[in-house]
């Protein structure tokens, strides 16, 4: 568990080291009180201060998490699981693009891992052709087996999304494409960052 | 060209458009005046319990659990006013620019939008749950903009490292700032039962990013910042520096007093807890139910790990134990405050017959509010409370229907939990 909150707060002081190496303000970030920040809302200076901030919040955020593989190194060094919220794997195999999909879906009382399997009878456009729930299809298995096989060489695409522990109660989700960070939600669980953020990423 | 060739070539034209039927033609575009035309919609009757499940009803079909019943309106809404209707593509999109939209052929086998209509949506279903529709499909909205068409989701810890989440569509406020709200579960999903409406909702899990009261992205701006979200709509993560700052209960107090037109009195309050209590406590008698029925359907097999989740009960016991606690606080207050004698005297007596054990068993507590749990037995509210706050109740849905209510001569099943 220390070693858990150790890295949540490694990206929070590397974060927290380069914000305040910058000499920015992160005072009017800060959630005294409600009202105050309706009032903020409106103010134009303010409000031009905070899209800088709120870029250069999402650039550092960037730098910490850029790519999923390093990402992943850093959690496997420190024997931490990913937490992974669904991945899209598209696959080349015979001439044919398949598309498989993990996500977990929601449950009256809990959560349901559930796979996809869809086809590309034209480019981009897939048709589901195989759902289970809880445990792998069969045509789920087969191809996952198949790209294992041939050591992923044929994989034309990856898009994964986790949760990543920051401290012991919070964590950020974070989206990929390719390797590349794409997005980053949950950012108002991190101490003194409360305004209208959300990071999105173009691919490079 | 003779009339034959004429018809043959019309015929091919025909063919050829159908193949590439769109699920329907979109020809407006979304715009304030239609978000206020969606909450219009989602206030008024068409949109209803029997939306799916009623044979006569255009969507009988749509089948949807949580999640999917927010995306099933939406898109619902989207068609009858010919307006796109797009969310985040579920298996990704190699191009960068997929969506799942009204514009794909996906389904052009099906002769009619409508059919086409109904398959998109069960795609979306089997697709995509509530992460998805927090992640990428809506957008957080202020407080002062919650209205009827504005979901509110939550995500909480389960057990063994679960959790749960679930999504309400708003469908009203009442003047004392409680929500109207329609929505949908795993087990209806799997039954094709009604979706269900509650008038008087109050929430209790509070926002945590990105969770919380939310609104549909446009097709134009899935992926987009929030500050390209038209201000009008409220786009704002507020809700999240509000829960900081006020802790849970705060937080919904102070939704509470930003969207109520009228101040709710404490003999008010009561009452509206006790019909909620009720409706629980009666609607438990539904969920068990369904159990059994998929029980005897499979000759009382031990549930696997899915059948279990969709038929076991402990969270919405543990909700409905909440609820049951609420109106003992609610019951407390009018004490303190006094007001017992402008309270409804019934209401009251109900109160001390509960939470004070008065009464051993009341016909009018019981005819106020029957829970027939099974052929010839009904349990009234404070003897259901006496039985779930010493535990009595079962959550195993393989356990016959008196262990679930609590009968004392009851045996519990040996099958396994699964959590």
């Amino acid at each position: 568990m220390i070693i858990l909150i150790g890295l949540g707060y490694y990206g929070l002081q590397k974060f927290a080291h380069l914000s305040f190496a910058g000499k920015r303000n992160l005072n009017f970030l800060n959630t005294s009180s409600p009202p105050k920040l309706i009032q903020l809302e409106g103010t134009k200076s303010k409000s031009r201060n905070f899209e800088n901030s709120k870029q250069t919040i999402c650039d550092e955020l960037r730098v910490t998490y850029q790519h999923f593989d390093q990402l992943q190194k850093t959690n496997n060094k420190l024997g931490l699981k990913l937490e992974i919220r669904f991945e899209n794997k598209h696959i080349q195999i015979d001439q044919i693009i398949y598309r498989l999909r993990y996500f977990i879906k929601d449950s009256d009382e809990g959560e349901i891992q559930t796979y996809l399997v869809y086809r590309e009878d034209k480019p981009e456009i897939p048709t589901l052709i195989e759902k289970s729930s809880h445990q792998k299809g069969k045509l789920y298995k087969n191809l996952e087996q198949k790209l294992d096989v041939e050591k992923n060489g044929e994989i034309l695409y990856n898009e994964i999304g986790i949760n990543q522990q920051v401290n012991e109660d919070n964590t950020l989700f974070l989206h990929y494409i390719n390797n590349q960070l794409m997005g980053i939600q949950g950012l108002h669980l991190i101490e003194k960052i409360s305004q209208n953020i959300e990071c999105h990423f173009q691919q490079e | 060209m003779n009339l034959a060739h004429k018809l043959c070539a019309f015929f091919i034209l025909c063919f050829a458009l159908n193949s590439q039927a769109a699920v329907w033609v979109d020809n407006q575009s979304w715009s304030l005046q239609y978000e206020d035309e969606y909450s219009q919609w989602m206030q008024s009757s068409k949109v209803h319990e029997k939306l799916f499940s009623d044979p006569s009803s255009p969507y009988f079909g749509v089948s949807t659990d949580c999640a999917d019943t927010a995306y099933a309106l939406r898109a619902i809404f989207a068609f009858e006013h010919l307006l796109p209707f797009a969310i985040y593509s579920p298996s990704g999109s190699r191009s960068g620019t997929g969506s799942l939209n009204n514009r794909q052929s996906n389904w052009d086998n099906l002769p009619t939008n409508k059919e086409r209509l109904i398959a998109m949506i069960n795609e979306i279903g089997d697709s995509v749950g509530t992460e998805n529709l927090a992640y990428f499909d809506t957008f957080p909205v202020a407080i002062k903009s919650i209205n009827p068409g504005t979901v509110f989701m939550y995500k909480i810890k389960a057990r063994f490292k679960k959790f749960i989440r679930h999504t309400y569509n708003i469908t009203g406020i009442n003047p004392v700032g409680t929500f109207e709200v329609i929505y949908s579960t795993q087990a209806n999903k799997k039954k094709g039962l009604p979706l269900i409406k509650r008038n008087d909702k109050e929430f209790d899990n509070a926002p945590t990013d990105p969770w919380g009261f939310r609104k549909f992205r446009w097709p134009e701006l899935l992926g987009r910042d929030l500050s390209t979200i038209p201000k009008e709509l409220g786009p704002s993560t507020e809700q999240y520096s509000l829960v900081a700052t006020l802790g849970p209960v705060g937080f919904f107090q102070y939704v509470k007093k930003t969207i109520a037109t009228s101040n709710e009195s404490t003999p008010q309050k009561l009452a509206r807890l006790f019909k909620s209590v009720c409706t629980e406590a009666q609607a438990r008698v539904d969920y068990v139910n369904q159990g059994l029925i998929h029980l005897k359907e499979t000759d009382n097999k031990c549930m696997n790990y899915e059948e279990f989740d969709a038929y076991s009960t402990p969270v919405r016991d543990q909700n409905l134990k909440d609820l049951f606690l609420k109106l003992q606080s609610a019951y407390n207050e009018a004490l303190a405050e006094g007001v017992l004698t402008t309270t409804n005297s019934e209401l009251i007596h109900f109160s001390e017959i509960i939470f004070k054990n008065q009464v051993q068993a009341n016909t009018d507590l019981l005819s106020a509010c029957p829970v027939n749990y099974k052929v010839g037995a009904s349990l009234d509210l404070a003897n259901l409370w006496k039985r779930m706050s010493n535990g009595s109740l079962s959550s195993h849905p393989n356990d016959n229907v008196e262990a679930r209510w609590g009968d004392k001569t009851s045996v519990k099943t040996k099958c396994k939990s699964w959590y």
